[in-house]
């Protein structure tokens, strides 16, 4: 049985997958709790993500896909993952990769900083390889620094993904889930547009089907609403509404009132047309929406997301739930969100529903 | 009848080889040309449907015989010419013992009749040769001889040759005198069958038959021929007083002023039998005999009624000895006694006094068992009624269909055995208060209810010194599990339950032995299921069950087994199980018990690793009612753990899926319930900082689920078991 597991990690994004054949695909890695403050309520993912595969009996994940390389989707991947660019990333106690997913910004992108630089080394690594890497992007754009390499892009095509087409890594047929890709899109990036990595993230719906009946996941990554909005655009141009359906939505950055409209609105942001579309219209009834933040404020104006008007937005949708992650099941004490996706599609598990079973699938602290 | 006479009934003497019946013939053969025999021909005889022979057999006999048989005896053999029954033998010497065990109680002046064997005729026939028969009558001779011909446990029944019917008694009259007052009535079975059985109710019985019920005097052993008369069989059975025509006119005469003419007048003597004179009465030869065809042709031939006025007395007559009354033998038979039963049984258990709970399938079937064996139990509980669906596999039929089990069970095992007192029923939830008094002074406790929850409330809740042993089926049917209490109840059903769990969890051949049936659905409602599962395999394991449960009673230990029928083969396997006692601990409210093995376990895991600590999950079960906390055992350290002399991490590298399939294994039965690590040597169980945030850690996952966390450090010298250390309740066990 598909699940998905978001877990709480204030304005910091990670998604796990686990399909229903044991694969495991995590989107983003942003592990910023910080384990000297005690009253960090924060999961320390690290931990989490070595539990979650020790209970598996795995050692390595199948996907990791990195939408961006902003630190709150990246921070700590370079202290547990194994990378093959370089000795340093290879310790024994360090987790393998099977596959990388990039946006093209990660490859070309020449503005990196810190941990981005690491990954940006390890993608590019992998490209040249030609291996273990699926980099997300028109073809084109990849052209120069292929050919840096000495490389075409037909040496690379395999490793290549554009938007509006499926993810050749997983099929409906053999894995019960399909990956549909919205962003990066082909207009971005031309020679003159300098990266912007929002804008230049993964977003991609992915399709599950149980026993017939199919569940859509949206994994919006930190887009804002004017890509957003040229997501649905594009998409309804080329007549793939089914493409924009969902029933769990992880919110775009943070609960942001950016990622709806320019103006955030009083007490309640009014999203532009299409994402309004978006959201009221193809959000199939009992439909989830995951906002991967720190709990909503309840009053004041803050800059920094979650903004309540954006939250004010989404709560009003009827028929659909809104569920934050640093508030699940509480804000005092908040855990990873499970999604169980089965033949009745997504539905929230209970706190308790791990049970005794929650104990036995993590090391204990240290007793001495 | 001189012995001439006797021998001339058989007809005229002719030469063996002219003798009608094969088997004659082939025997006086074989014993003129085969010396070994040690058989001498002395006559044979002719007439029409027989042939007899007079032989003279030798035997070993010894100086000083317990009965006076000698060698050679002289023995009629008469054959008959159809050949379908044994050939009847006489022994011919005056002065042959009349009073040895198995004489067949012949007609008056016949000489004694040995009874050679209790084989049926017709599964003798393909071992038959003259040898063998000779053997047989030698056998006889020498047994007699000897004394050991007749078994010292077994009942001697002369068998009436001629017997007019036949009559089924209680079984008190074989052991105890009749009471006076008692009351008998016949009730008409088959064409000479009657049952007999007292009936105090009716003042005034109109029975076909009527009983003067009398009881003889002592005697030394059984009576062995069957009296003509009324007068022959009071020369044998009078004295000391008794004067049996004299009592027997008295029942005439109140029979008569009853006017009951037409009924059938008949006798039932129990004539006491002793070992020696004056000695204690062992039993009562039980005789039962026709007077006559009704009241006034008995009253007649004693000469006190005038058959012309059956209402009349003669005046002033005492009437005459009744050597005019002729008597018809009856052959009578006990019912089943509880002891006969257990003889029956080959049990030579002393009684057993019991309550049972569960009157279910496997529980009626049990109960029948032991029933038969002599062993009813003294009560029986239970608080459904019986369902179309029990039929398939249960002792009562469809015509109790509604019933009260509890009630119709008891009913039934009541019907099984004569004499002992009534199974009493009680309709009852034993998950309540409701038979706790009788439970209570029960001497033994079987439960056969099926139901963990009683199980766990006779262990804990149900008061008494009542030792108790559980028996039930895996979910499947195939397995039978005897849970069995010692003595002073050390080893509590409850500490027997959870350590079956362990061996189920950790034995491979129960792999499968807690493998959940869907059940069948025999009603509309949520609950109406009913498990699966052979009647054939049902009864095998009612059988084990019932001789187990007598050899669990007779034992004073605590013990536990399974047993596994293999359906395609029908071979019963038996797997022992670990029975010793569980370590008790109290900390805060809770009680924890933890078995010998796991203590054992994690001693042993925290030396193998010294000096590093070591660890792993507790496996075991929670009462949170009772709040007790069953530890029975332990998973090892997941490979991802790290250990050193300092400390210790418990890793979780695939322990999810072990503990949920070990959990699943036992049906749920058994669960995480906490974790222990170990204390190098030196070090005190006291938990260190360490310890604390790794408890609290295991507080926070646990509370939520209403469970107490628990945590055993385990030293050198003792395990510390921890609950809300907050509350400061630590406790030294080892």
């Amino acid at each position: 049985m598909p699940k998905i597991t978001f877990y709480p990690l204030g304005n910091a994004d990670s998604v796990l997958l686990d399909l229903a054949g044991g694969e495991k695909v995590l989107f983003d890695f942003g592990d910023e709790h910080n384990a000297d403050d005690k009253s960090d309520l924060r999961i320390d993912l690290t931990q989490a993500i070595r539990d979650n595969l020790a209970d598996a009996q795995k050692d390595a994940i199948d996907v990791v896909a990195f939408t961006h390389l902003d630190r709150d989707h990246i921070c700590g991947a370079t202290a547990l993952f194994w990378l093959n660019h370089a000795a340093k990333y290879q310790g024994a106690d360090r987790i393998r990769i099977d596959e990388m997913w990039v946006p093209a910004a990660a490859i070309v992108d020449d503005a990196c900083e810190d941990e981005a630089t690491v990954l940006q080394a390890e993608a590019r690594h992998r490209l040249k390889a030609g291996k273990g890497i699926r980099v997300f992007s028109r073809p084109d754009v990849l052209k120069d620094w292929l050919g840096k390499q000495g490389l075409t892009v037909s040496d690379r095509s395999n490793c290549i993904v554009d938007a509006g087409t499926l993810v050749p890594t997983f099929s409906l047929a053999k894995h019960g889930v399909e990956f549909f890709v919205h962003s990066p899109f082909g207009h971005r990036l031309n020679e003159t547009e300098v990266v912007e990595r929002n804008r230049d993230s993964i977003v991609v719906q992915a399709t599950f089907e149980v026993q017939g009946q199919q569940t859509k996941v949206m994994l919006g990554s930190d887009v804002k609403w004017d890509h957003l909005q040229d997501i649905v655009a594009i998409t309804r141009a080329h007549g793939r509404k089914a493409r924009l359906q969902w029933d769990v939505f992880k919110l775009p950055h943070h609960c942001s009132y950016l990622s709806l409209a320019e103006e955030k609105g009083t007490d309640k942001t009014i999203p532009v047309e299409e994402i309004a579309w978006l959201y009221e219209a193809n959000g199939n009834a009992g439909g989830i929406i995951v906002s991967t933040s720190w709990p909503i404020p309840l009053a004041g104006d803050d800059v920094q997301p979650p903004h309540r008007q954006a939250a004010n937005y989404f709560k009003g949708l009827a028929g659909r739930k809104f569920v934050v992650t640093m508030e699940h099941p509480s804000s005092g004490n908040p855990k990873p969100l499970v999604i169980i996706i089965d033949h009745t599609k997504a539905r929230v598990e209970g706190a308790l529903a791990g049970g005794m079973s929650f104990v036995t699938s993590q090391s204990t602290p240290r007793a001495g | 009848m001189t012995l001439e006479e006797a021998l001339a009934a058989h007809g005229p003497v002719v030469a063996p080889e002219s003798l009608g019946a094969e088997k004659a013939r082939r025997i006086a053969v074989a014993i003129r040309e085969i010396a070994e025999l040690e058989v001498t021909f002395v006559e044979a005889r002719q007439r029409d449907g027989t042939s007899a022979l007079v032989v003279d057999v030798e035997a070993s006999i010894g100086q000083k015989p317990r009965n006076e048989i000698r060698s050679p005896e002289r023995l009629l053999v008469v054959f008959d010419a159809s050949d379908r029954a044994w050939p009847a033998v006489y022994a011919l010497r005056d002065g042959f013992p009349t009073t040895a065990p198995h004489l067949n109680v012949a007609a008056p002046g016949l000489p004694p009749s040995l009874c050679l064997s209790v084989q049926p005729y017709a599964e003798v026939q393909r071992d038959w040769s003259p040898a063998y028969y000779v053997r047989l009558m030698r056998h006889w001779l020498e047994a007699t001889a000897r004394g050991d011909l007749h078994r010292p446990d077994q009942p001697v029944e002369p068998f009436l040759l001629e017997a007019a019917g036949t009559l089924i008694v209680p079984h008190d009259l074989v052991q105890e005198p009749a009471n006076s007052s008692d009351r008998w009535v016949a009730r008409h079975i088959a064409d000479n069958l009657y049952r007999v059985v007292r009936d105090n109710e009716d003042a005034l019985p109109r029975a076909d038959l009527l009983f003067a019920s009398q009881i003889a005097p002592p005697r030394e052993h059984a009576i062995a021929t069957a009296p003509q008369s009324i007068a022959a069989l009071a020369a044998l059975v009078d004295g000391d007083g008794f004067d049996l025509v004299r009592s027997i006119k008295e029942h005439v005469r109140a029979w008569q002023a009853a006017r009951a003419w037409e009924a059938i007048p008949m006798l039932l003597l129990q004539v006491p039998v002793t070992r020696s004179v004056g000695g204690p009465v062992e039993r009562y030869d039980v005789r039962a005999f026709k007077l006559a065809s009704n009241v006034v042709e008995l009253g007649d031939r004693l000469g006190i009624i005038d058959p012309k006025i059956p209402s009349g007395a003669l005046i002033g007559a005492e009437g005459n000895d009744g050597s005019a009354a002729a008597l018809d033998v009856f052959n009578v038979h006990a019912t089943m006694s509880r002891e006969t039963a257990a003889i029956f049984n080959g049990e030579s258990q002393a009684r057993l006094s019991y309550v049972a709970i569960g009157a279910g399938a496997l529980g009626s079937q049990l109960l029948m068992n032991l029933t038969r064996g002599g062993a009813p139990p003294s009560d029986v509980l239970d608080k459904d009624r019986l369902l179309p669906h029990n039929v398939a596999r249960h002792l009562l039929l469809s015509d109790a269909l509604g019933a009260l089990k509890a009630e119709a069970v008891a009913h039934t095992l009541s019907s099984v055995l004569d004499g002992a007192p009534p199974v009493r029923s009680w309709v009852a939830d034993v998950l309540t208060s409701a038979a706790d008094a009788v439970l209570s002074d029960a001497q033994l406790i079987l439960d056969i209810s099926a139901s963990v929850a009683v199980a766990r409330r006779l262990a804990i809740d149900v008061l008494g010194s009542a030792r108790r042993i559980s028996l039930f089926l895996n979910p499947a049917g195939s397995d039978l599990v005897l849970l069995a209490e010692d003595v002073s109840r050390t080893a509590r059903l409850d500490h027997l339950e959870v350590q079956y769990y362990w061996s189920v969890a950790n034995e491979a051949v129960f792999k499968e032995h807690l493998k959940a049936d869907d059940g069948i659905r025999y009603g509309e409602g949520c609950r109406d299921i009913s498990g699966r599962g052979r009647q054939t395999t049902l009864a095998v394991h009612a059988g084990n069950g019932a001789a187990a449960f007598r050899r669990a009673a007779s034992d004073r230990v605590a013990s536990a087994f399974v047993w596994q029928l293999d359906e395609l083969t029908g071979t019963v396997a038996r797997a022992q199980l670990d029975t010793r006692p569980m370590r008790a601990v109290s900390v805060a409210q809770w009680t924890v018990l933890m078995s010998t093995a796991l203590l054992d376990e994690v001693a042993r895991r925290r030396a193998g690793k010294l000096p590093n600590e070591t660890g792993g999950v507790l496996i075991g079960a929670l009462d949170m009612q009772r709040q007790i906390a069953y530890l029975v055992g332990s998973v090892p350290a997941p490979p991802d753990s790290r250990e050193w002399p300092t400390g210790y991490i418990r890793g979780s590298f695939g322990l999810r899926k072990a503990v949920t399939e070990l959990c699943a294994r036992v049906g749920g039965n058994l669960q995480y319930v906490g974790e222990w690590h170990s204390h190098p040597d030196g070090a005190t169980t006291q938990p260190s900082e360490d310890d604390a945030i790794a408890y609290a850690w295991l507080a926070e996952a646990l509370i939520a689920e209403g469970r107490p966390p628990i945590m055993l450090i385990v030293g050198a010298h003792d395990v510390r078991c921890i609950i809300h250390p907050a509350q400061g309740a630590l406790a030294l066990v080892a």
